[in-house]
C-alpha cells in the first residue's frame, strides 16, 4: 500500500515531513461531546437488552401457560371420552334429569316421595319399592320407567344393564337389597369410579342366571359431586424443596453477568383454600457487575480515593423470605398462584474483583470475605407460578420470581435485583 | 493518548477544527463498537488509524456533493530550495493550507502525498477514476505552491 518511490518533489516531503510533527493538546470539550454518545449509546444498549429480557420472560411464562392449559384440556377430552364410553348406553339406560323428554316412558309410580326436586337422586329404597310394585304387577324386568311426579323416579331399562342407583356406595349395595330380585348377576365385584359415574358388578347370590349385571350409580344434576372439586384433600401445611438459576444485577434490572443458582426449603401454612402464608429459608449464589456509583464499599477503603471502574461481584447468601401466596384460578388438580412477600438477605461469603481502566497497576484489585451481614426486609420479591398436582399429597411448581431491592445489601451497599425461576416440589400434610 | 495522534489526521482531512473533532468523535465511536473484532496480537495504531482514515472518507463522500470547488489564482511559481524558511513553517500552518483545499483535492493529497496509496487504490477507495485522482493530485498541489508562495511573501 505505501508508496515508497524517492520520487516525491519538495512540497510532498515537506507535506509528509511536518505531517508528522504534530504537536496537538488535548480538549476536554471534545471528549465531553464522545462521552455523551458514549452514554446514549449505553443506555441504548440497556434498553435493548431489558426488551430482550422482557419478550424472553413473557414468550416462556405465555409457553408454559399453553402447555399446562392444553395439558389440562386434553386431560379432560380424556375424562369425557372415558366417560362416554363407559356409561350405560342410551337405550339401555335412560338416566334423564329433564322431566319433559320425549324419549322417557313416564308411568306414575306412586312411592314416597323421598326427593321432592327434579334430578334429585332416587334412592335404593325408592327403587325397591318401585320394583316390587313392578314385580307385583308382573314385570320381570327392573324399575320401570322415568317420571317426575315430584316423588321419585324410576328408570326403564332393557336387558341385563340394569339400574341407576345414585348415592350408593358399593359396599352398601347388596344382591338382596337388589330391586330386581330377578335380574340376572354374577362376577366378582367391580368398581370403577369417575365423576358422577359410580359402576359396580356384584355377584349374584340368588336366581338361577348368573350373568353379570351392572349396577350404574350415578349422581343427578343439583348433587354437589365432590369429585369436581380439586382431588386434593384440604390441609394447613406444606413443605417444599425447590431450586433455580439466578440472575442478579446492581441498579437496574439489565446488565447480568453470569448465572448464579438458589435452593432450599419452603413451609407454606394455609390460611383458606386460596391463601396461604409462604416462608421458608434458600441458599444463593449469586453474580454481578456493578458500575463506579454502584459500589460503594466502606470509607477508606480505595487506594488513594481512586475507585474501580468496574466491580465483579460473586456471593454467596442466605435469604429467608416471607408472604403471602393467592391461588388465582383453580382448576382439578393443578392451579394458578401469585405470591408477594420479602426477602431478609444473610451474606455468608463475598468475593470482589475490582476493575480499572488506564490507570496504574498498584491499585486494590480485589476483596473477600465472610461478612455474615444481616439485612432484614431488604428487598420485596414478586411471582407468579403453576401448581400441578402428581399424587394425592404432592405437586409439582414452577414459579419465575423477580426481587427488587428495598435497602442496599453486601459490604459493597449494593442495590440488588434478582430474576430467576423456582422449579420445586411439594408435599401437603 | 491517541487522541492526538487522531486528531493529526483528521485534521488533515477537515475543513475546521471543529470538524476534525467530529470525525475523531465518530472514529471513535466505531473503535468502541468494533473493539472486539481487534486482534491483540497486531499493533493497535495501524488498526486505529485506518479507522480514522475511512471515517474521514466516509465524511468526504457525504460532503462530496455538497463540496464547492477553491480555485486558487493560477500564479504558478516553483518553490525553490529555500530549506530555511520552509523549515520553519509550523505544523499548524501547514495544516491550515491544507485545510484551503476542496475535500476532493484535500483527501486524494492526504491518501497520497501522507498516507501513501497509490493512485490505483485511491480510484478504488473514492469510487472515481485513475486519472481523476491523479489530476486531483496535481491540482492540490499548484493551489498548495499558490498558498505557499502568499505565506511565504
Amino acid at each position: 500500500m505505501p508508496d515508497n518511490s524517492n520520487s516525491k518533489d519538495p512540497l510532498e516531503r515537506l507535506f509528509e515531513k511536518k505531517a508528522r510533527d504534530y504537536n496537538i493538546s488535548f480538549n476536554e470539550a471534545d471528549w465531553e461531546k464522545l462521552e455523551g454518545r458514549l452514554n446514549l449509546l449505553d443506555k441504548e444498549i440497556a434498553t435493548r437488552r431489558k426488551l430482550v429480557w422482557i419478550a424472553a420472560a413473557s414468550l416462556l411464562m405465555f409457553s408454559l401457560l399453553g402447555y399446562f392449559t392444553y395439558q389440562n384440556y386434553t386431560g379432560i377430552k380424556q375424562l369425557s371420552r372415558q366417560l362416554n364410553n363407559e356409561a350405560i348406553p342410551n337405550e339401555q339406560l335412560d338416566i334423564s334429569t329433564k322431566s319433559d323428554s320425549s324419549t322417557e316412558e313416564s308411568t306414575p309410580v306412586s312411592g314416597e316421595g323421598q326427593n321432592q326436586n327434579k334430578g334429585t337422586a332416587a334412592t335404593l329404597d325408592s327403587f325397591r319399592d318401585a320394583a316390587n310394585t313392578s314385580a307385583n304387577s308382573g314385570n320381570s324386568k327392573i324399575a320401570g320407567q322415568s317420571s317426575n311426579n315430584g316423588g321419585y323416579r324410576q328408570q326403564k331399562y332393557k336387558g341385563n344393564h340394569s339400574l341407576a342407583v345414585s348415592g350408593m356406595t358399593p359396599n352398601e349395595l347388596t344382591v338382596s337389597a337388589l330391586p330386581c330380585q330377578r335380574c340376572p348377576v354374577s362376577g366378582a365385584p367391580l368398581i370403577d369410579s369417575h365423576p358422577g359415574l359410580t359402576l359396580l358388578r356384584e355377584q349374584a347370590k340368588q336366581g338361577k342366571d348368573e350373568t353379570p349385571v351392572f349396577i350404574a350409580g350415578q349422581e343427578f344434576a343439583g348433587i354437589n359431586n365432590s369429585h369436581s372439586n380439586s382431588s386434593r384433600p384440604f390441609s394447613r401445611f406444606s413443605f417444599g424443596l425447590l431450586a433455580g438459576p439466578d440472575l442478579s444485577t446492581v441498579g437496574s434490572v439489565s446488565d447480568f453477568y453470569s448465572p448464579g443458582y438458589t435452593f432450599g426449603l419452603r413451609a407454606e401454612f394455609n390460611l383458606t383454600s386460596r391463601l396461604s402464608i409462604v416462608t421458608g429459608i434458600q441458599q444463593s449464589r449469586v453474580y454481578y457487575t456493578a458500575g463506579n456509583s454502584e459500589y460503594k464499599p466502606p470509607a477508606g477503603f480505595w487506594t488513594n480515593g481512586i475507585t474501580a471502574d468496574e466491580t465483579i461481584g460473586n456471593c454467596l447468601l442466605l435469604d429467608i423470605p416471607l408472604g403471602f401466596k393467592y391461588n388465582v384460578k383453580q382448576y382439578s388438580g393443578s392451579r394458578f398462584y401469585a405470591t408477594a412477600g420479602l426477602s431478609s438477605y444473610i451474606m455468608l461469603h463475598e468475593d470482589y474483583r475490582f476493575q480499572y481502566y488506564g490507570r496504574e497497576s498498584e491499585l486494590v484489585e480485589g476483596w473477600s470475605g465472610t461478612t455474615g451481614t444481616r439485612h432484614w426486609l431488604s428487598n420485596a420479591s414478586f411471582s407468579m407460578g403453576y401448581e400441578f398436582d402428581i399424587q394425592k399429597n404432592w405437586s409439582l411448581r414452577a414459579e419465575p420470581y423477580l426481587k427488587i431491592p428495598i435497602s442496599e445489601v453486601g459490604w459493597g451497599n449494593v442495590n440488588l435485583y434478582s430474576l430467576g425461576s423456582f422449579i420445586s416440589l411439594s408435599y401437603k400434610l | 493518548m491517541f487522541y492526538a495522534y487522531g486528531m493529526s489526521i483528521t485534521l488533515r482531512y477537515a475543513d475546521s477544527r471543529d470538524h476534525a473533532a467530529e470525525i475523531l468523535n465518530d472514529a471513535f465511536m466505531k473503535v468502541f463498537a468494533n473493539i472486539k473484532d481487534y486482534d491483540m496480537e497486531r499493533p493497535f495504531k495501524p488498526w486505529l488509524r485506518r479507522i480514522i482514515i475511512n471515517t474521514a472518507i466516509n465524511h468526504f463522500r457525504k460532503y462530496q456533493s455538497n463540496g464547492q470547488q477553491v480555485e486558487l489564482s493560477n500564479a504558478i511559481t516553483k518553490i525553490g530550495n529555500e530549506e530555511s524558511v520552509i523549515s520553519s513553517i509550523s505544523y499548524q500552518e501547514i495544516i491550515e493550507m491544507v485545510q484551503q483545499l476542496s475535500p476532493a483535492y484535500r483527501t486524494v493529497f492526504n491518501l497520497h502525498v501522507i498516507e501513501g496509496f497509490k493512485h490505483e487504490e485511491i480510484a478504488k477507495i473514492l469510487g472515481i477514476a485513475v486519472g481523476t485522482s491523479k489530476s486531483n493530485l496535481h491540482k492540490a498541489k499548484r493551489n498548495l505552491q499558490s498558498i505557499l508562495e502568499k505565506n511565504l511573501i
